[in-house]
């Protein structure tokens, strides 16, 4: 089954539109939740991102704490990152709700924490986010939110993330971000036949055409928009049921069953 | 009621606990065996490496209360993940023998990229084989769930529910045997369909004595 993701983009206390990764802050946490009731988003997603894509000094608690507001809102995965340096901002994001964890940087800076997180947690939990930019007629593997360079051989740090412990990929397509001009598949070509752990594409989402298409690569496995503004209300089940309607095998849950549940147990108290 | 959760120190509980407290169930978290003998219901939830969570178990000496609560006290458990496996004997995953309550081994994952199937398996998958009794009562036939993991166990023997998920192979997604009920997703994570699997294993009677698991 293929997934549709939602990533939110923080930098100290405010969510954040992304194009080609220059940020333009949109509302503070009050505002997520007014804007987005979680709960009920949730239920058109598989799976929601917590990205910290703080520029300059982080407040690592404050993100925590955001993190955790927003995963005690939904009954989904949610994978958390950005800016991972420790162990202990590793342990305190998955105990604050996290389920996985998105390292990018580290796997230039510290490859051996990416190595010892999977270790300690499994690397199930590790997903590497992949920044690509296309160069000329290449692709270049960017760090520290487009400011390094890395690779010029994406299939080489596929291979570097994958022997220190990513066992998702989200590729993300700095030249498609913010565009709303459609999904980078093309960066999926590029791969070799070999890795086996899904791949997920953010970066570009305009509208639910483009995630169909996406998803239609074989390569897919997932596709995630931040469009803080697209998909507002009830656009992520509308999206579903779009996508599933097209043929494409996505999960579908009941609606309503978490509300008709809610304190179903506490009678028995 | 009480639902304790077992804290091996690398899940997270706090998805755990959020559920619970939604559907209004009492619940507590425990590091050690110290609240076992009050819990109604006992919850082993897990992610990470199967020998750190058993050396886990070992270092704090919660494997003798486990068998306590299941066997003495004939009161229900429920493994979620890699606490479901913790419940059996073996994994390819770990060297360190496991809880041994359940006879079996889990085996890694294949991937089959040409069927889409990638490993880990992280993602909601259909599960088949349920009946609308038991775990899965008043769910919709083959319910998603949300799945993360490298390892699954290929069969399972004795007398009970057993429902099952496809990816490369078939594997065990949930189970129930005697007061031993188990689930390879996480519940937690799993919508409304896995808040209801919850709500369904905490209707059971945490108090009936004297069943053997």
């Amino acid at each position: 089954m293929r997934r549709l993701i939602f990533a939110v983009l923080h930098d100290r206390g405010r969510f954040q539109l992304s194009r080609t990764f220059r940020l333009q802050g949109i509302g503070d946490l009050r505002w997520l939740l007014r804007q987005y009731d979680l709960q009920q988003v949730s239920r058109g997603l598989d799976e929601l991102m917590v990205l910290d894509v703080t520029r300059g000094a982080r407040d690592h608690a404050a993100f925590v704490d955001v993190v955790g507001r927003i995963a005690s809102e939904c009954f989904i995965p949610v994978t958390a990152g950005g800016g991972i340096t420790s162990m202990a901002e590793a342990h305190a994001l998955l105990r604050g709700g996290a389920d996985k964890l998105l390292l990018n940087t580290a796997f230039d800076s510290d490859p051996t924490l990416c190595d010892a997180l999977a270790a300690q947690f499994g690397r199930q939990c590790i997903v590497a986010g992949i920044d690509v930019r296309r160069q000329g007629g290449a692709h270049e593997v960017v760090v520290a939110q487009g400011a390094r360079v890395v690779s010029n051989d994406l299939s080489a740090w596929v291979s570097h993330v994958q022997a220190h412990g990513a066992g998702e990929l989200l590729f993300q397509s700095i030249d498609h971000d913010g565009t709303g001009m459609g999904l980078d598949t093309a960066l999926l070509d590029l791969l070799p036949a070999a890795p086996t752990a899904p791949c997920l594409l953010m970066g570009g989402v305009g509208h639910v055409g483009h995630v169909l298409e996406a998803l239609r690569h074989p390569r897919v496995d997932g596709v995630a928009t931040a469009n803080l503004l697209n998909f507002i209300g009830d656009a992520f089940l509308d999206a579903r049921k779009e996508i599933a309607a097209a043929g494409i095998d996505v999960a579908q849950w009941g609606e309503g069953d978490a509300q008709a549940l809610r304190n179903c147990l506490g009678a028995a108290a | 009621m009480h639902v304790v959760v077992l804290d091996l120190g690398t899940s997270n509980v706090r998805s755990l606990t959020a559920a619970l407290t939604w559907l209004g169930a009492p619940h507590s978290v425990a590091t050690d065996a110290s609240a076992l003998e009050s819990a109604t219901h006992v919850l082993l939830p897990g992610v990470g490496a199967w020998d750190a969570a058993i050396t886990r178990i070992t270092e704090a000496q919660l494997r003798d209360p486990i068998m306590a609560h299941v066997r003495t006290r004939g009161r229900p458990l429920l493994g979620i993940c890699l606490g479901m496996q913790l419940l059996f004997e073996a994994s390819d995953e770990g060297t360190l023998p496991g809880l041994g309550l359940l006879p079996g081994r889990f085996r890694q994952l294949v991937p089959d990229i040409a069927r889409g199937h990638a490993v880990p398996h992280a993602r909601f998958s259909r599960v088949t084989g349920s009946a609308d009794t038991g775990l899965f009562a008043g769910l919709a036939a083959d319910p998603c769930f949300y799945f993360t993991h490298s390892f699954a166990l290929p069969q399972l023997a004795g007398d009970g529910e057993t429902m099952w998920c496809q990816h490369s192979q078939p594997f065990v997604a949930a189970f129930t045997r005697g007061r031993l009920s188990g689930a390879q997703f996480h519940p937690e994570k799993s919508q409304g369909a896995g808040l209801r699997l919850l709500a369904n294993f905490l209707r059971r009677d945490g108090a009936v004595v004297a069943c053997a698991a």
